[in-house]
């Protein structure tokens, strides 16, 4: 056997992977794929006769694979030196840019949810805006590869203004594209602040507000987001995170008040858009004294994480519901909280993709 | 337990290499034995019972008709025998289906899952029988022995189909295979589970991609074209994982691939696709029926018994006999009208035997005859879209290589200098098991093809 060194060789690189993964500690998550990894599946016979246990085997493998972050980034990389740009729901674009694979979207979709804000609207008796977030594609068009699977994001807009009063940004976004201030993350889905001051307007227009300055901003480099997560290159740099400072927003999730907006440990991480609100809860409310306005009721889903700082300065009281994990009745809590009107601030891909306003208690 | 998983690549298969290599002969058949239990019964424990009520009475039928002198008596044996392994071939696979055509629907058998490999082995243990009868095998006495060959895990699932006289031998010998059989194994092995990990898995994600866009040319002779490599990566691949295996572990199995895209006619695409299970139907089926030697009208009806069987083999359902249907009208036509001569030029001849089987391949891929109706139509649609465009280019480069790797000199220029330079196939096979790994790790699409089989 001595002299058989590819045998030897590859012999030993295996079991060196397989002790390895057994003995050295486990991780819980993956800050590269962005991530919980699975946990040493405990070991039952019904689970081992049936398969259970042995799928989970090989996913607990996969997961704690000594090295796993370099072997995933090994494949990523040999997938795009293969010329892929197309990667589990990603599009690899020019300029370093990546963008959400839309050609699963449903028309279908929009329409429900659009519906529906429409029905909250007449059960209510409250105006009901939708701001839905276009995607950095139709932003940034020229970064996107020839004939790709994409939706046309225009007509889902058109197929939402038919039903409800759309606040429309896309040509206001276009307008506003400076070479230094991105609009859209490059490694991630949501837009930038820069990109959702150029909502806020939109809003304050639609509302009949007067739009303050802008807040200062900090930059937290380093930040690899959602689409990162899912095809990591490793030439690939990071984004440039920011965040308003805003010293006189208190907020508060189930009636527990928040050390500030922001999560200092999360915006360390490398998903530093989860740092904006601790991440997405089904009820948060806002509270700023100082504000002239009285109460908002937003209807949200992660694009308007950006945008509530800079709201906040107007309102007393902004209660954000998450439609995707609110479980109460939606028509009652506007009618409880007596709000002067609604604002849905909604990403395209999330209005498009799931029915979760239709779905909404209530409606 | 797949070839290509993590479990099977970094615990069972290291494992089992390296106590086999140590171990003394008297334990290793049973070892042997016991890991390929093992590695049946991962994952469905369900399976057991099958794999020794066959290994029992294959091995205990097989004694009978070597004992006995008398012709009656070895034939009903024989038929006994035959009744277990396509008995239980036919109660597994297709009781759906053949419940089906009579219009009945029984809720068990369309539920029953079809144990892995279950026409692999059944098919070696009828050929066992068949060779004891004939006496072109001595009786294995040995029942471990015996379950070894039957049930040895790297031919179990996918073939190649063996023969008990070619194991024979090394079953009961001190099996230690020396520097140049495991080195060489293992650069098998590597180079199947490239073959399966590395293009096949991506050929098939392409395959899929592409076939959800009905209605449009380029997409389906696209994802055609991605299937029909596809299924030759990855059968090929599990192939020669086998054969690098059964060398690691001191055995000699059959080719079973030889550059079968490469075919000049689709006679010579059969001696060139999965060689065992063709040799199979001739020994077995089309040469005790007369072969060739009985005029035109019964050659044709022999060539047509074993097309129909063989169609019905790869799958229980009507396209599986229309694509032996298929080949049977070539075959029979290269036979009766071109009578051996060969197309010219050859690349004509190729470039229709390729034609031919990928037209064959969407017959076999679709999930039945509505299925294959619409997948026809989409090839035959004249109509197309810019989306072709992009998919393209996105699989241009795995295309390339895979075509290239289709092509027989190719493949033996990269084989001679992996043999002249040994660093480089020592590089060779450690990128590539290392890519592997990699794929095995992040992509979630790794698909096993043969469950109908």
């Amino acid at each position: 056997m001595r002299k058989a060194p590819v045998f030897c060789a590859v012999i030993a690189l295996l079991l060196a992977l397989a002790l390895g993964g057994l003995i050295l500690p486990d991780r819980q998550v993956s800050a590269l794929e962005n991530r919980v990894l699975s946990a040493a599946p405990a070991f039952s016979f019904a689970g081992f006769a049936d398969g259970r246990w042995t799928d989970a085997l090989e996913t607990y493998t996969a997961d704690q694979l000594p090295l796993r972050d370099a072997f995933v980034s090994l494949y990523t990389a040999g997938e795009a030196l293969l010329g892929k740009r197309a990667s589990e729901g990603v599009i690899r674009g020019a300029y370093g840019r990546l963008f959400d694979r839309t050609d699963g979207w449903k028309e279908r979709n929009v329409a429900l949810n659009a519906a529906a804000l429409n029905e909250l609207s007449a059960q209510t008796g409250l105006p009901v805006r939708l701001l839905a977030v276009p995607s950095a594609a139709s932003v940034y068009p020229e970064a996107v590869p020839a004939f790709a699977p994409m939706a046309d994001e225009e007509q889902l807009l058109r197929t939402a203004k038919a039903q409800v009063s759309l606040i429309e940004i896309k040509s206001a976004l276009l307008e506003s594209r400076r070479a230094d201030a991105p609009l859209f993350y490059k490694t991630d889905h949501h837009w930038t602040a820069a990109g959702a001051r150029i909502g806020y307007l939109a809003v304050c227009e639609a509302l009949g507000l007067t739009p303050l300055a802008e807040e200062a901003l900090q930059d937290y480099p380093g930040f690899y987001g959602s689409f990162y997560a899912r095809f990591p290159l490793p030439w690939m740099a990071g984004d440039v995170f920011e965040a308003p400072i805003e010293a006189s927003l208190r907020m508060e999730v189930n009636g527990e008040e928040k050390d500030g907006f922001l999560d200092a440990d999360a915006v360390r991480g490398r998903d530093k858009y989860a740092a904006l609100f601790y991440g997405n809860h089904p009820v948060m409310e806002l509270t700023n004294a100082s504000a002239p306005e009285g109460t908002l009721l937003v209807i949200k889903d992660s694009y308007a994480n950006a945008l509530l700082p800079a709201l906040s300065r107007h309102f007393r009281t902004i209660v954000a519901v998450d439609a995707r994990y609110y479980t109460g009745n939606i028509v009652d809590l506007a009618n409880e909280r007596k709000g002067e009107s609604i604002l849905c601030v909604y990403g395209l891909s999330t209005l498009a993709s799931g029915r979760t306003i239709a779905l909404l208690d209530g409606l | 337990m797949l070839f290509s998983s993590l479990t099977f690549l970094l615990y069972f298969l290291p494992a089992v290499a390296l106590i086999h290599y140590f171990l003394p002969r008297k334990a290793q058949n049973p070892f042997l034995l016991l890991s390929s239990l093992l590695f049946y019964a991962w994952g469905d424990i369900r399976r057991v019972p099958l794999f020794a009520g066959l290994l029992i009475a294959d091995w205990g039928l097989g004694l009978l008709i070597g004992k006995t002198e008398r012709p009656q008596k070895r034939r009903l044996w024989l038929i006994l025998g035959l009744l277990c392994s396509f008995g239980a071939l036919l109660f597994y696979k297709y009781t759906a289906f053949l419940l089906g055509i009579v219009g009945v629907r029984l809720r068990m058998a369309q539920e029953m899952k079809l144990p892995l490999g279950i026409s692999f082995f059944t098919f070696q243990a009828a050929g066992y029988l068949i060779d004891v009868y004939r006496g072109k095998a001595a009786p294995e006495k040995d029942p471990v022995a015996f379950g070894t060959f039957l049930f040895l895990f790297p031919q179990l699932i996918a073939g190649p189909i063996v023969r008990y006289q070619d194991l024979q031998k090394a079953l009961h010998q001190k099996r230690r295979p020396d520097a140049q059989a495991l080195d060489g194994g293992m650069s098998l092995f590597a180079l199947g589970l490239g073959a399966k990990v590395l293009l096949a898995n991506p050929l098939g994600a392409m395959y899929t991609e592409l076939s959800a866009f009905s209605g449009d040319m380029a997409c389906a002779w696209l994802s055609l074209i991605a299937y029909s490599l596809q299924i030759y990566f990855d059968f090929m691949g599990y192939s020669v994982m086998a054969v690098g295996m059964g060398r690691m572990l001191g055995f000699s199995f059959p080719r079973n691939f030889r550059h079968p895209y490469a075919a000049r006619s689709v006679t010579d695409f059969w001696r060139r696709w999965h060689i065992t299970l063709s040799a199979w139907f001739r020994d077995y089926v089309y040469i005790p029926l007369g072969g060739s030697r009985r005029g035109a009208g019964r050659t044709a009806v022999n060539l047509l018994c074993v097309w129909l069987l063989t169609g019905f083999w790869h799958g229980a359902d009507w396209t599986f006999i229309l694509w032996g249907l298929w080949y049977f009208v070539w075959l029979a036509a290269e036979k009766f009208l071109l009578r051996g001569r060969e197309i010219r030029p050859a690349f004509l001849g190729r470039a229709l035997t390729l034609l031919c089987v990928f037209l064959g391949w969407a017959l076999f891929v679709s999930d039945g005859l509505a299925d294959f109706g619409a997948y026809a139509q989409s090839l035959f649609c004249f109509r197309s879209g810019a989306g072709a465009l992009f998919w393209a280019r996105e699989y241009a480069l795995l295309l390339l290589v895979s075509a290239v790797l289709c092509v027989p000199k190719a493949v033996e220029g990269v084989k001679g200098l992996a043999r002249r330079y040994p660093a480089l196939r020592f590089l060779l096979v450690i990128a590539l098991i290392a890519l592997s790994v990699a794929s095995l790790a992040k992509s979630t699409f790794n698909p096993f093809l043969y469950f109908r089989f």
